[in-house]
């Protein structure tokens, strides 16, 4: 089904996009505390306001740090 | 309900605070790989942080700024014009565009007292959002003023957003002083804004570029690009428009060139696009787009030449 250029590219597009890691990582975790219930309630689980707060928190910087709003591509932005 | 809107004011007044404190340590301690979407970067690629540094201690007015991508600080040498007594200062960066043209114009006109701009057009400028020049100058340029929170409205990308407010939080909790080299691996700063390259031939000049597009432009560009024909009728400063060469590949890339041209030629006192001259040849550049020393010498004596019949001559294009 897949040649194997396709294999080796869509491998070297995940090797330069390490943070999709961290995607994959906070879904798994997410799915694991939700194995016993609907995934709507996984912040029932943080009965600290405080700590439900941060879990917030971090989301939304996680959505304004690995968004994907409008893609553009950089010529000489190199890191 | 109002245990709900009390506990969501609190959210929400706490939000600006988390995010400068998580921007801040996301920025300074997470590697780079992992910051998508933050691209601070000061004294990076193209020596903008030392042009602009120049620029803004520089106190000499010049007969010519040069504005435009790096076409222009790679193509337009002022050694050479100074051969010729004509001075010049060089603000061109990386992938710039007419929205960062302007507020550099807007930034710098005053105090460098030009008599004409040379504005450096590739087309792909036109067609552009402008987040990637905008970034460069949010990182390089120092102090931040009023524009460049204008001009990351104007552009609208959330890249663009975290960069610039990543760099003000920089120059606020951590002004120290930057030392870029003068030379950066092939690179050399040279006084004026220019950026020499070591010679070295491209060698893949007929590359295929794959299917020419249609040339299409980006309305914030053109809006910008009509406030600079405004502003340089305002301060009386000719406009001298003109396009480097660029390999045959690169070129094709549009398949409309003639529209482009078409809307540039009495834009300013003079519109010259030297990809029609026969001049240019292979060994001329250093990559598909840019022109090695060679080039730029051939480039800059044919500028010279426009800048001085151009106190006569009105709109001209060369011929194909």
């Amino acid at each position: 089904m897949f040649t194997n250029s396709f294999i080796i590219k869509s491998q070297i597009v995940y090797f330069y996009k390490p943070y999709l890691l961290i995607v994959l990582l906070s879904w798994l975790i997410i799915e694991w505390m939700a194995r016993n219930s609907d995934i709507e309630f996984v912040f029932d689980k943080f009965k600290s306001k405080y700590l439900r707060h941060s879990v917030y928190f971090f989301i939304l910087f996680m959505i304004l740090m690995f968004g994907a709003f409008k893609e553009t591509a950089f010529i000489y932005f190199q890191f | 309900m109002k245990k709900f809107f009390k506990s969501l004011g609190i959210f929400l007044a706490c939000l600006p605070f988390v995010m400068i404190v998580a921007l801040l340590i996301w920025g300074k301690l997470v590697p780079r790989l992992f910051q998508k979407n933050l691209y601070y970067k000061v004294a990076g690629y193209g020596h903008s942080f030392t042009r602009f540094h120049e620029a803004d201690t520089s106190k000499q007015p010049v007969d010519v700024l040069v504005v435009g991508s790096s076409h222009a600080y790679r193509g337009v040498d002022p050694r050479i014009f100074a051969q010729h007594n004509i001075k010049i200062f060089n603000l061109g960066s990386g992938s710039q565009t007419p929205i960062q043209t302007l507020y550099l114009l807007n930034r710098y006109i005053d105090k460098f007292k030009p008599k004409a701009v040379l504005y450096e057009a590739l087309f792909t400028t036109f067609t552009g959002d402008g987040s990637e020049a905008a970034i460069d100058l949010y990182s390089n340029l120092r102090p931040f003023d009023k524009q460049l929170v204008d001009m990351a409205v104007k552009i609208n990308s959330v890249q663009g957003y975290t960069t610039l407010f990543y760099a003000w939080l920089q120059q606020v909790f951590f002004n120290k002083s930057v030392h870029e080299p003068v030379k950066k691996a092939k690179d050399t700063y040279v006084k004026g804004g220019y950026v020499e390259r070591e010679v070295t031939v491209f060698k893949e000049i007929n590359s295929d570029t794959g299917v020419p597009s249609k040339f299409v432009f980006e309305k914030n560009q053109l809006e910008a690009f009509n406030e600079i024909l405004a502003l340089l009728k305002q301060k009386g400063v000719k406009l001298i428009l003109f396009q480097t060469p660029v390999t045959k590949s690169f070129f094709s890339q549009i398949s409309d060139q003639q529209t482009y041209d078409n809307f540039l030629k009495d834009k300013g006192d003079g519109y010259y696009n030297f990809n029609y001259n026969r001049t240019f040849a292979a060994p001329d550049f250093y990559d598909s787009n840019h022109l090695n020393q060679n080039g730029v010498d051939k480039l800059d004596s044919l500028l010279i030449d426009t800048l001085k019949a151009n106190k006569v001559v009105g709109p001209m294009l060369f011929a194909k």
